[in-house]
């Protein structure tokens, strides 16, 4: 059974359809990362997915039960994209608070230790910053031991360092059996810890698959070669260079490679896949329709 | 229902109410306050000073029925952690019910102050049974502005919340007759407070400090207030997502 199932489910808020027929499921052990651009309706699904919302038409179901319910509450931990918390509340108060719901969850102690929070747990949580409230939330939410873990933009205002060490919690929690459902708009995030990538465009799914499928699919890929004249215009792609250097970003990067092969002067030619980061800044470009 | 997640929740809602400068000076002090500097000087025989007791008991409970169902509520509605307590694990009645708590409690608190003010500054001669009495019937009685309080903050924004609230409790604590008896109101202002909740509270309160007979009539009409209230709530509200 998925751990969670979207069945052609559409959501309007007024005029605004939001979403408009997205299914997917998220089987138990993936990791699975939401990605679009502003307004694709990421932040909706997950308001869905955490029982905040309600589809307009169509069924969601986490764990064969609606999500507001009890039963589907006690599965999940949700960190929602913005943390607000009592202001006046000091972070060990709020973790405390979050432990009292769970009562087979991890020690405040515990997640202290795994999150460095030491320094954080005597300070209002209102005169920490974005960042550090942002730990702390991450903390409540791995506190509970829940099966599953809905991270809404989990990393924004994170610094590299905290960012990586929730990288490898995340990958911890998962190899021990752990399901993730997130969102996020840093792309190598996804290439990095995505089991699966689900664009979301317009409210619909338009691509799902993992982050290396996702940059087949579309074929990207970076021709580089060394070449002491300007190469001929018959290449597709856009063209950058640096001194000898030149890059070639195609989705037809087998004619590239003829054409170079045809002309002759191209040395030390390389083929490599693009990062997805750049699949994305060289697509959002074209008016929103990246995919 | 889990004690554990009822304190859990209790705690950090004392914590937002009371580490909250402007929610304390308005609900603990004010009341007191007002009573020092508007009522004292009336206050010079003793069923004087069990009226005005009444008065600013119902002045204090109503504070904290504004405040904390209307201005709090308000500003909480819109906030990312009032939505989030609904994604943990814990029924939707621990929830009300934490919130009625601790408005009960504050309310407690805030009728304990102005009743040791009054006590310490006037010659109140009051029993304490008859005080617990008072604080009963309050409780009671301010449900109905409780509701009222939980049904505009779903209307009324973040920002407009305190002045929108204030500007309701200080007129209608006034047009009431809470602060000056109703016979010291100009005449106008006394005709139109007959048709206040605030005075229909205040008319049980005043009758129960000094041990006379309620007019039933007050309780109905509060019954009435409270009915509409819980209509307005029942009907749906605004979104509150955008």
């Amino acid at each position: 059974m998925p751990v969670l199932s979207f069945q052609n489910v559409s959501k309007s808020f007024g005029p605004n359809r939001v979403l408009n027929g997205l299914s997917f499921s998220v089987a138990p052990g993936e990791l699975l990362v939401l990605l679009g651009p502003n307004g694709a309706g990421k932040s909706t699904t997950m308001s869905m997915v955490t029982g905040l919302e309600h589809p307009s038409s169509g069924q969601v179901e986490l764990l064969g039960a609606a999500p507001d319910s009890m039963a589907a509450r006690r599965q999940f931990a949700f960190v929602p994209q913005d943390s607000h918390m009592p202001a006046h509340a000091t972070g060990h108060q709020v973790l405390n608070f979050m432990r009292a719901h769970y009562p087979n969850g991890h020690s405040v102690d515990d997640v202290v230790a795994r999150f460095d929070l030491e320094r954080l747990l005597a300070f209002q949580v209102g005169h920490l910053s974005g960042g550090q409230r942002r730990l702390i939330a991450l903390a409540g939410a791995f506190i509970s031991k829940a099966p599953f873990m809905i991270l809404d933009e989990p990393t924004v205002g994170l610094d590299m360092e905290v960012r990586h060490g929730l990288y490898q919690e995340l990958r911890r929690y998962t190899s021990e059996g752990g399901t993730v459902l997130m969102t996020t708009h840093y792309l190598a995030e996804a290439e990095e810890l995505a089991s699966r990538v689900i664009v979301l465009h317009q409210g619909k799914a338009v691509f799902s698959g993992t982050p290396g499928e996702i940059k087949n699919r579309y074929g990207f890929k970076r021709v580089s070669f060394r070449a002491d004249q300007k190469p001929p215009d018959t290449l597709v792609g856009s063209i950058t260079q640096q001194n000898d250097q030149w890059r070639v970003d195609s989705s037809r990067s087998d004619e590239v490679l003829k054409a170079l092969m045809a002309w002759g002067e191209a040395r030390e030619i390389e083929v490599v896949p693009l990062p997805l980061e750049e699949i994305f800044l060289s697509e959002s470009g074209k008016g929103g329709a990246w995919i | 229902m889990d004690l554990t997640i009822l304190w859990a929740h209790l705690k950090i809602r004392f914590v937002q109410l009371f580490k909250e400068p402007g929610y304390v000076v308005s609900t603990l002090i004010f009341p007191a306050l007002f009573f020092l500097i508007f009522a004292l000087p009336n206050a010079d025989t003793p069923d004087k000073a069990r009226f005005l007791l009444g008065s600013f008991s119902v002045f204090a409970v109503l504070g904290v029925c504004f405040f904390q169902f209307g201005v709090h509520h308000a500003q909480e509605l819109r906030t990312g952690w009032h939505r989030f307590l609904h994604t943990l694990p814990v029924p939707r009645c621990h929830l009300f019910l934490t919130q009625w708590f601790a408005a009960l409690v504050c309310a407690l608190l805030s009728a304990a102050v102005v009743y040791v003010t009054i006590e310490f500054s006037t010659d109140l001669e009051i029993e304490f049974t008859r005080w617990l009495q008072m604080v009963g019937v309050l409780i009671l009685g301010a449900a109905p502005f409780a509701l009222f309080s939980a049904a505009l903050a779903r209307w009324v924004s973040p920002t407009a919340a305190l002045p929108t609230f204030n500007l309701i409790y200080i007129l209608s604590s006034f047009a009431g007759g809470l602060w000056l008896p109703p016979n010291a109101l100009p005449a106008k202002v006394e005709t139109f407070s007959h048709y206040l909740p605030t005075r229909h509270l205040g008319e049980i309160l005043w009758k129960v400090s000094l041990a006379q007979e309620i007019e039933w009539r007050y309780a109905i009409y509060l019954a009435v207030f409270a009915l509409a209230t819980l209509i307005i709530l029942a009907a749906p509200g605004p979104s509150l997502k955008r």
